[in-house]
């Protein structure tokens, strides 16, 4: 949009600006996740010099051995791998069912089913946790990773079923009428033409519900209260304030082995994820 | 191959509303090629639909090749479509969309890459059956759509405004082809325009529909010889046929004081003292003695011919008189022109009813109104 | 049908697949496709109620009793109407709390907003390499599981071995020398929690906005060049107008994740010691349900919170639901 301006050699100057500007905030905001795997590299002796050590010379792995030979990691990985994996796939799938429903079917109190999915996603899970602990105590589910997913199911399917329906929207109506005039059952069609179409869509919304459960930490804190199983963050702060702040090494390469697998699999699927969270707000 | 029945079949979305299509009654020959056309919102795609089972039958029947289809679900019809926007399959190459259909029917491997091939062959599609419908241009697109439908070789054609989203100069070209194409093929075709250059020059029959109701089946010469009602007399023709409100004796037209015999009686078939007369604009003749008089306030010129817009002293109309003339000489801007119908090619409805009433009337016709055609000119505008 | 755009079907025409067979059957098969999309909806409804449904009824009722410690253990809850709500709202330590939890919110989000939205322009604006950077650290940001950033920014502004005081110290503002952000006051500690916060959050609007801004038709803008308007008269006049559903879905959900915030407090807390100082509603909540024991009253809060949030953006909601696609 800016190339239909005239004043070119004004305009030269100012975007170099403007790109210089952009570079520092990249690095500002990159800066703490550089500062956590600088720090995780480097023998703890290194803080208590005077000023820091901005770039991680005297390299060790020790704090990544450290935290990968500690029992409790790998229990909470465990744990953290079932219950959002657990927590996905069973909204994944019934969120599917509720876009479809939403997308390809016109039925009364359709638009109504719509505005409460966007205002159920509003409710924050910090208003709720006392109630749910109640709950899943009643039923016998605290420290249970089927209790914790059935929470993360109910927190990540609102907005899943509002990203999957703006991708079951993108794919035009008219593919699934050609495949059964092709011959195939309304059924068939779907799942010979939509859903493979749906595909990026699915992976991304699922990364999605997945990246949400991995990091959350407050339902995990109030519900695996007195348990030993704890997912990740929870064996995080538990291990912050057993070091009392001294191993800061192990707390950042902790942080780096929760955070490194998500900020992958993030990356991969990001633009999706984007364009899905907006699509429904942009297209009114 | 099979010929095609709509027995008093209607579509109704919301009951007591305006059917969408109401009672369409229609019998299309085997090997026919069949034109529904008609303004925006005139039902002509839902019928296309009903035929499709992609709309329900609420009322009435449907039949392909005599059978009752009516809640025959779409998989089941025997039939092949072309959407609008072709509707191709994005995740499969040229040649996985051509086949899907017989994959689904379960033709064999070697048999379907045969049948594949003879239809890209048909079409020029050979170099490009690996590539995906994204690589493809419009035009290429659009053969696909055509091919997938041919390769099946269906009982029933479905075509759904197939040429809208090509430029001017492609959709002439395909036009033809796809005319040949099916001819050739001798398949049972429903095509669906609101381009009536598309419907005059490749139906066999043309069906003309407005607001869910059939106007006029007819060859495209009848139906712009004689057109059953104002409707289709304002629809079918470019430029519009002229179309005014004339006073009338029971023998004669009244036009600007002078009186216009008309002999063969239609006068007598209405009780209003009014006809709405209709004129094409090659039918005007200028003429230098005696006349209708007009200025001309544009001269349209066209190369071989020229048109002529004018508002003439004394006659009804909302739309300005249009006379087609001879394209070396012809009246310009402000010059006063005396015009004369060619009374042996004039058109004339009833002004209330609308029917037609002379010449060959076709039966069974709904009544139209002025208004009607009024609102056709607004869309055009926009 | 000629103004259709290309990829929709006239309105209200959604396939309807009909049986063979007339008259009953088609009829029992209509009716059975009336009833398909419920059927498609009772899971994903079930579940939610079911996690989130029951324990709002509940957590409703329970703010009406007096459950405590002693219920835990099996003695019924004794109904008190409305004296939950009144020793709350009678209490001044939750007003300040409140107050606290507004400040915060408004603040964070608004940074969160600006920062965000700003970002997004700049990144419209500069070339690919540089955008492409930008989006990079941003989406790690995003990324970052909100405990593992905690933790990283309760290192950096450490008191003695921080990065902030360092470079701070370093830049002439001695008095930042050994200075304990976590344990000097209300101020300090929540300036830490906003800057995790509106560092973790200020993605999402970033990229949402941007998403939105590369969607917006070139030729509006093309317009408004050629009716003489400045580039920042057009980015407020026509580009933000056209993208306000989203800036307000955003606006929304930070106001959201701010008021409620809970694991950044937190997790802050168990560093800096003093709760009192530094509460937030979120935490409130959990000290006085969880830690204290006195669900009922801890109800009350919660679901004081909720009305306070419904307040704040109710208005938003609408205007999100008439614009937005709800077709």
């Amino acid at each position: 949009m800016t190339s239909t301006t005239p004043l070119r050699p004004r305009r030269t100057a100012s975007r170099q600006a403007l790109n210089i500007t952009a570079l520092a905030v990249a690095l500002l905001w990159i800066f703490p996740i550089y500062w956590m795997v600088n720090v995780s590299l480097q023998p703890n002796a290194q803080m208590r010099l005077e000023g820091p050590t901005w770039v991680p010379l005297d390299f060790t792995p020790d704090a990544y051995l450290g935290v990968l030979s500690d029992s409790s990691f790998w229990t909470a990985m465990r744990m953290s791998m079932q219950v959002s994996l657990l927590a996905v796939a069973v909204a994944l799938f019934s969120a599917t069912l509720a876009a479809v429903a939403l997308s390809r079917f016109r039925f009364r109190s359709r638009t109504a089913i719509i505005i409460t999915v966007l205002v159920v996603q509003m409710i924050p899970a910090e208003a709720l946790f006392i109630s749910q602990f109640r709950m899943l105590s009643g039923w016998g589910l605290v420290n249970t990773t089927l209790g914790l997913s059935l929470l993360y199911v109910g927190t990540v399917m609102p907005f899943i079923v509002w990203m999957l329906k703006g991708f079951v929207d993108g794919v035009p109506v008219d593919l699934e009428e050609a495949a059964m005039i092709d011959g195939c059952t309304k059924v068939g069609a779907f799942f010979r033409v939509t859903f493979p179409l749906l595909g990026p869509g699915l992976v991304a919304t699922g990364v999605f519900g997945f990246l949400v459960s991995w990091n959350e930490f407050t339902l995990a804190l109030v519900m695996l209260s007195s348990g030993g199983r704890v997912t990740l963050p929870v064996w995080l702060q538990g291990f912050q304030e057993g070091m009392s702040g001294t191993d800061w090494a192990g707390i950042m390469a902790g942080s780096a082995l929760i955070a490194i697998p998500v900020l992958i699999l993030f990356s991969i699927v990001q633009r999706r994820m984007a364009s899905g969270m907006v699509s429904g707000a942009v297209k009114g | 191959m099979a010929s095609v029945t709509y027995d008093a079949a209607s579509r109704i979305y919301t009951p007591g509303a305006r059917p969408a299509i109401n009672q369409l009654q229609l019998d299309i020959a085997d090997g026919e090629f069949l034109v529904l056309v008609g303004p925006s919102g005139c039902g002509k795609s839902t019928a296309l639909r009903m035929l499709a089972g992609l709309e329900e039958v609420n009322e009435g029947r449907i039949l392909i090749g005599g059978e009752d289809v009516s809640h025959v679900s779409p998989k089941d019809r025997d039939i092949a479509m072309v959407f609008q926007n072709y509707a191709l399959y994005p995740h499969m190459s040229v040649a996985e969309n051509m086949g899907f259909a017989l994959k689904i029917a379960g033709v064999s491997k070697d048999e379907r890459a045969k049948r594949v091939k003879d239809a890209a062959k048909l079409l020029d599609l050979e170099p490009y059956l690996d590539r995906k419908p994204k690589a493809l241009s419009g035009g290429q697109r659009q053969r696909v759509a055509m091919g997938r439908a041919i390769v099946r070789s269906p009982k029933v054609f479905l075509m759904d405004e197939p040429l809208s989203n090509l430029d001017a100069k492609l959709r002439v070209q395909t036009r033809t082809q796809i005319a040949a194409l099916t001819r050739k093929l001798a398949v049972t075709t429903v095509y669906v325009t609101h381009d009536q250059v598309e419907a005059m020059t490749m139906g066999d029959r043309v069906c003309v529909l407005k607001d869910g109701v059939l106007q006029q089946v007819d060859s495209p010469r009848n139906l712009y010889d004689t057109p059953a009602n104002v409707f289709v007399a304002g629809f079918i023709g470019s430029p519009a046929m002229n179309l005014f409100q004339v006073e009338h004796d029971g023998e004669a037209l009244i036009l600007g004081g002078e009186r216009y015999v008309i002999p063969d009686g239609s006068l007598k078939k209405t009780s209003s003292n009014k006809v709405t007369l209709g004129v094409r604009p090659e039918d005007i003749h200028i003429d230098p003695e005696h006349g209708i008089e007009m200025v001309v306030d544009l001269t349209e010129e066209l190369g071989a011919d020229a048109h002529i817009f004018g508002s003439p002293e004394g006659l009804e109309s909302f739309q300005p008189l249009v006379v087609r003339v001879d394209g070396r000489r012809p009246p310009l801007k402000g010059d006063h022109v005396k015009v004369v119908p060619q009374m042996d090619h004039i058109h004339l409805f009833d002004a209330e009813t609308g029917l037609r009433l002379n010449g060959e009337i076709p039966e069974n016709t709904p009544h139209a109104q002025l208004a009607d055609v009024e609102a056709l000119q607004d869309e055009e505008g926009e | 049908m000629a103004t259709l755009t290309p990829t929709t079907s006239p309105p209200g025409t959604v396939p309807r697949d009909s049986s063979p067979g007339r008259g009953d059957v088609s009829r029992r098969a209509r009716r059975r496709q009336a009833f398909l999309p419920f059927l498609l909806l009772a899971l994903p409804t079930g579940l939610v109620m079911l996690a989130l449904g029951y324990p709002m009824a509940r957590q409703l009722v329970m703010s009406f009793q007096e459950f405590g410690i002693a219920q835990q253990f099996g003695q019924p809850a004794e109904w008190v109407g409305f004296a939950n709500y009144q020793a709350i709202l009678t209490d001044t330590y939750f007003w300040v709390v409140t107050v606290r939890t507004l400040a915060f919110t408004a603040v964070a989000a608004g940074l969160t907003m600006v920062v965000g939205v700003g970002l997004a322009v700049l990144m419209q604006r500069v070339a690919t390499g540089v955008r492409v950077a930008l989006q990079l650290a941003l989406l790690f940001a995003w990324a970052t599981p909100v405990i593992a950033a905690v933790a990283i920014w309760k290192l950096m502004a450490d008191h003695r071995h921080g990065v902030v005081n360092a470079v701070l110290s370093g830049a002439g503002l001695t008095g930042f020398d050994g200075f304990h952000w976590l344990q000097a006051g209300t101020t300090p500690f929540l300036i830490v929690a906003a800057t995790v916060v509106i560092w973790a959050s200020t993605p999402l609007v970033t990229l949402a906005t941007y998403a939105a801004l590369s969607q917006v038709d070139e030729s509006a803008v093309e317009a408004a060049q050629i009716d003489g308007a400045s580039t920042p008269r057009i980015l407020w006049h026509i580009v933000l107008p056209i993208i306000r559903p989203v800036l307000i879905l955003m606006a929304i959900l930070q106001v959201i994740w701010d008021l409620r915030v809970f694991a950044q407090i937190y997790s802050l807390q168990q560093t800096a010691g003093n709760t009192t100082d530094t509460n937030l509603l979120g935490t409130y909540i959990y000290q006085t349900g969880i830690a204290g024991g006195d669900y009922g009253m801890a109800s009350a809060l919660a679901m004081v919170m909720l009305l306070l949030l419904l307040a704040l953006t109710w208005r938003y909601v609408r205007i999100l639901g008439r614009q937005g696609d709800l077709r």
